[in-house]
């Protein structure tokens, strides 16, 4: 076919035709394309920052981390303005998961009840859980925040007000009045619990307490399986546990904990767990809001499981209990369990909200830094490399658990 | 009213059964649970009543009214018939160019619902609009308990010759689409025709409504894009990031699904990186590092930095969506193309990418939902969407502190599209999975 005057002509369209026609030329040419394309832009991206950096006369690395910070942080009593821009970030860091975690303890269980009245078959609790679910989910957790921020916990009475709860009449320490529990604008006061002397003797009974349980359990399930009847083993364990803890408690005495009561005057809480409105509204943002979509999940894990289930698990004698225990909850799990990680992982994300009510969060935090140092770049970086190496835990975690409880199918 | 008579009366029949089988323990649990639900309901109902009615000082809402749904759009002369339609006088300056917009997305609307021969869209702008026009009305009896609640809803007043001229927009375009179809033969070409004419309409509708707001120079004056505000400025950042992210999520779930190992690595990245990170951080990112990228010579105006935001956040989410529904393709279909002569890219526009959306429409649906309550966090970056509003309008010096007033307001809008998308795509799926068995028209 090609024979032309024009030789080099000839041999260039040659080498295309040979690219273009045969499938392995045309996957390495689209893959170079892209590949081009996609290093054109990071170029482009990597030279801007350069230029920027240039610009504003900083020198790309970690070292300016080291630097004494120079501003305070409201949520943190051992961060001072002598600190490095590291403490700064680590501060951050501590109080993103002091919320998530906190936040994921108190939204699983909440959320839990809501999918349990939603399917309880009454149908006033079911109709309010689908009322907050629908409430919950239709609006922007944004809003929400701050209607929690603004409109409730800044709106609460002030110090001089404070609303107090004191059983046994409170009274007075010289530092002002003494109570049980505290609500004002400046937050929530709780009582504190201060390890004493004797305290690592608590937690060893716990530790060697929950060893002795797993042995008591297994022990059970092997008499049970060897001479029938029922093993009771969580009751046993329970017991055994019990008994342990309680006996460590009474050998230490009064030394174990101290409860330190806070105080409230005019002007400031004394003692005591303080909870700013910042910290407060987070958290209960954060747990309304989640527990909506964990109570979706939970719903969702339950009904996946078939009628004839239950059906079967009555018809063998099971007990309601026992129906859950052994035939529901397994089953569900399966189906729960990856959701419900990832709205963890959400909450954790949007725990990243903080930024808007003032919370000093990793974000937050780290904005301040960028801020006063110019290293947006480096501090951008580290912040998208703390929430990956979240995500990818948990997904890794995921995929343990995934394959654990996979069924086995024959 | 009677269907909800009858599912009460069934569930008290249930009820009564399960109390039967279970016994008394748990009949008395259920009478424990019903009190405390009732009292639960009294204590919300009553406070909440009582501050809605009383307490809230709703004028906040009344007097800023054109700040939640055009922000400080300005003022512009309206030719002669248009300054008459929408503003009563003829040559008149006012806001009318996010009405007239409003006009032309309820025709593209009306239109392309008719051709497609269903209700859709439609139903839902007309059901909110309507609502918006039946306000005022509800004020006469609602002023007899609260007059502060009377006012706010007779402040919806001033705009009802512009609502109604969109309903009657709506309304006009949907029988000028139903007509077309039922006049037009009922032949393969046609019906494919009216499928783009459905798309056009559609298309025509969102064009015209943009250049009504942004400006057409030198026809139209232009509007910058800092002046737009409120509701209008939150449904343009939702529809553009919308439009945008969908076809960029599609390419990368089958970027994801590629067999070109550098391809997928490149979309992996993105969307695994994408979808771990927060999307304050991401907005945050566009706001900083595209001056950098594109050059710090050029203005990006702050509109288009959250678009880019949310579109570079919600593609990701979308792709594995997207690639969900990919999966659920089956081999045999890609075999069966194939057999049939169909390339690749016709075997995946015409063959999997339709099959693969249709099974994934709950969880698109669902992630349109987030963005749309998402688009509120671009308060960031300095835009005055509806929370923007809010926290401005509770900042006047006349109104301050009514920040709860203006927060339940906006979370009231948000709440209703949020509810209303959902209600739709469940009904867009009814209807697809039904036209799947019945293979009608559609």
């Amino acid at each position: 076919m090609r024979t032309g005057l024009d030789s080099r002509r000839n041999e260039r369209l040659a080498f295309f035709d040979m690219m273009l026609s045969d499938e392995r030329g045309r996957r390495a040419v689209a893959q170079v394309v892209v590949g081009v394309v996609v290093l054109l832009i990071l170029a482009r991206f990597a030279l801007g920052i350069a230029a920027d950096f240039q610009k504003q006369g900083l020198t790309p690395g970690f070292g300016f981390l080291s630097n004494t910070a120079g501003f305070g942080i409201s949520e943190s009593r051992s961060f001072t303005e002598t600190d490095s821009y590291w403490q700064a970030f680590r501060v951050g860091l501590e109080n993103t998961l002091r919320v998530a975690i906190l936040g994921i303890f108190l939204a699983t269980p909440l959320g839990a009840l809501i999918a349990l009245s939603r399917l309880s078959g009454n149908p006033i609790a079911s109709r309010i859980s689908a009322a907050y679910i629908e409430i919950f989910r239709n609006t922007p957790l944004l809003v929400q925040l701050i209607f929690w921020y603004q409109g409730v916990l800044l709106r609460l009475p002030g110090l001089a007000d404070a609303i107090t709860w004191s059983p046994g009449g409170g009274g007075d320490s010289g530092f002002g009045e003494i109570t049980w529990l505290a609500l004002s604008q400046k937050g929530m006061a709780l009582p504190r619990i201060i390890p004493g002397d004797g305290s690592w003797a608590i937690f060893a009974a716990v530790v060697v307490g929950g060893v002795v349980a797993a042995v008591v359990v297994s022990w059970r399930r092997r008499r049970s399986a060897t001479n029938g009847g029922r093993s009771f083993g969580f009751a046993f364990a329970v017991v055994a546990w019990a008994a342990i803890v309680a006996s460590a408690w009474l050998a230490v005495g009064r030394g174990a904990f101290e409860l330190e009561l806070p105080t409230v005057d005019r002007f400031r809480y004394g003692g005591g767990t303080i909870l700013n409105p910042e910290y407060s509204a987070l958290l209960i943002g954060l747990v309304a809001y989640t527990a909506a979509f964990i109570a979706e999940v939970v719903r969702g894990g339950i009904q996946s499981v078939s009628g004839g289930q239950f059906e079967a698990g009555r018809a063998v004698g099971l007990s309601e209990a026992q129906l859950l225990r052994h035939v529901v909850l397994p089953q569900a799990l399966r189906v729960i369990v990856p959701p419900l990680t990832n709205q963890y992982l959400n909450l954790t994300k949007n725990s990243s909200l903080a930024i808007y009510i003032g919370f000093p969060d990793l974000f937050n935090v780290s904005l301040t830094i960028g801020n006063q140092t110019g290293q947006f770049v480096i501090v951008t970086a580290m912040i998208m490399a703390v929430y990956l190496a979240l995500s990818l835990l948990s997904s890794m975690a995921m995929n343990l658990y995934s394959r654990r409880v996979r069924l086995v199918e024959r | 009213m009677k269907s909800v008579m009858a599912t009460w009366s069934a569930e008290w029949v249930g009820l009564r059964r399960q109390a039967q089988i279970k016994g008394p323990l748990w009949a008395a649990g259920q009478v424990i649970l019903t009190v405390a639900a009732l009292w639960l309901i009294w204590v919300v109902v009553a406070g909440g009543s009582r501050w809605v009615l009383e307490i809230a000082r709703w004028e906040v809402i009344s007097a800023n009214l054109r700040l939640f749904t055009v922000g400080r759009y300005p003022a512009t002369e309206a030719p002669v018939i248009i300054g008459f339609a929408l503003l009563g006088e003829a040559g008149g300056s006012g806001v009318w160019r996010p009405a007239a917009a409003l006009i032309a997305v309820s025709a593209g609307i009306g239109l392309a619902d008719g051709l497609g021969g269903r209700r859709g869209s439609s139903a839902f702008i007309a059901k909110a609009i309507g609502l918006l026009l039946v306000l005022p009305i509800v004020a006469v009896p609602v002023s007899v308990f609260s007059p502060a609640v009377a006012d706010l809803l007779t402040a919806f007043s001033s705009g009802r010759a512009r609502l109604g001229l969109a309903i009657a927009a709506l309304a006009i375009g949907w029988l000028v689409g139903r007509q077309v179809r039922t006049a037009v033969p009922d032949t393969v070409l046609w019906t494919r025709r009216l499928r783009f004419a459905e798309r056009a309409a559609w298309a025509l509708g969102l064009v015209g409504a943009l250049i009504l707001i942004a400006g057409f120079e030198p026809w139209l004056e232009a509007v910058p894009s800092a002046r737009w505000g409120g509701l209008l400025l939150t449904l343009i950042l939702a529809a553009a990031s919308i439009v945008l992210s969908f076809p960029i999520g599609v390419m990368l779930a089958l970027g994801r699904r590629s067999t070109l190992p550098l391809v997928r690595l490149i979309c992996v990245t993105y969307i695994e990186v994408i979808r771990g990170v927060p999307l304050v951080t991401v907005l945050y990112m566009a706001s900083l590092m595209l001056p950098l990228v594109i050059g710090q010579e050029i203005r990006l105006p702050d509109v288009l930095k959250g678009i880019a935001g949310l579109t570079v956040f919600a593609s990701a989410y979308l792709a594995e969506d997207v690639r969900g529904g990919l999966a659920a393709v089956g081999m045999g279909q890609f075999e069966a193309s194939k057999a049939v002569g169909l390339g690749t890219f016709a075997t995946y526009r015409l063959i999997v990418l339709p099959q693969a959306i249709r099974a994934v429409i709950p969880a698109v649906a669902g992630q349109f939902i987030s963005l749309f309550k998402d688009t509120s966090l671009v308060v960031i970056i300095g835009l005055r969407e509806l929370l923007g509003t809010a926290r401005n309008v509770a900042s006047q010096g006349e109104f301050l502190g009514l920040f709860r007033e203006a927060l339940v307001f906006i979370a009231i809008i948000y709440f209703f599209f949020s509810l209303t998308m959902s209600r739709e795509s469940r009904k867009l799926e009814a209807r697809l999975s039904a036209g799947d068995q019945r293979g009608g028209r559609e």
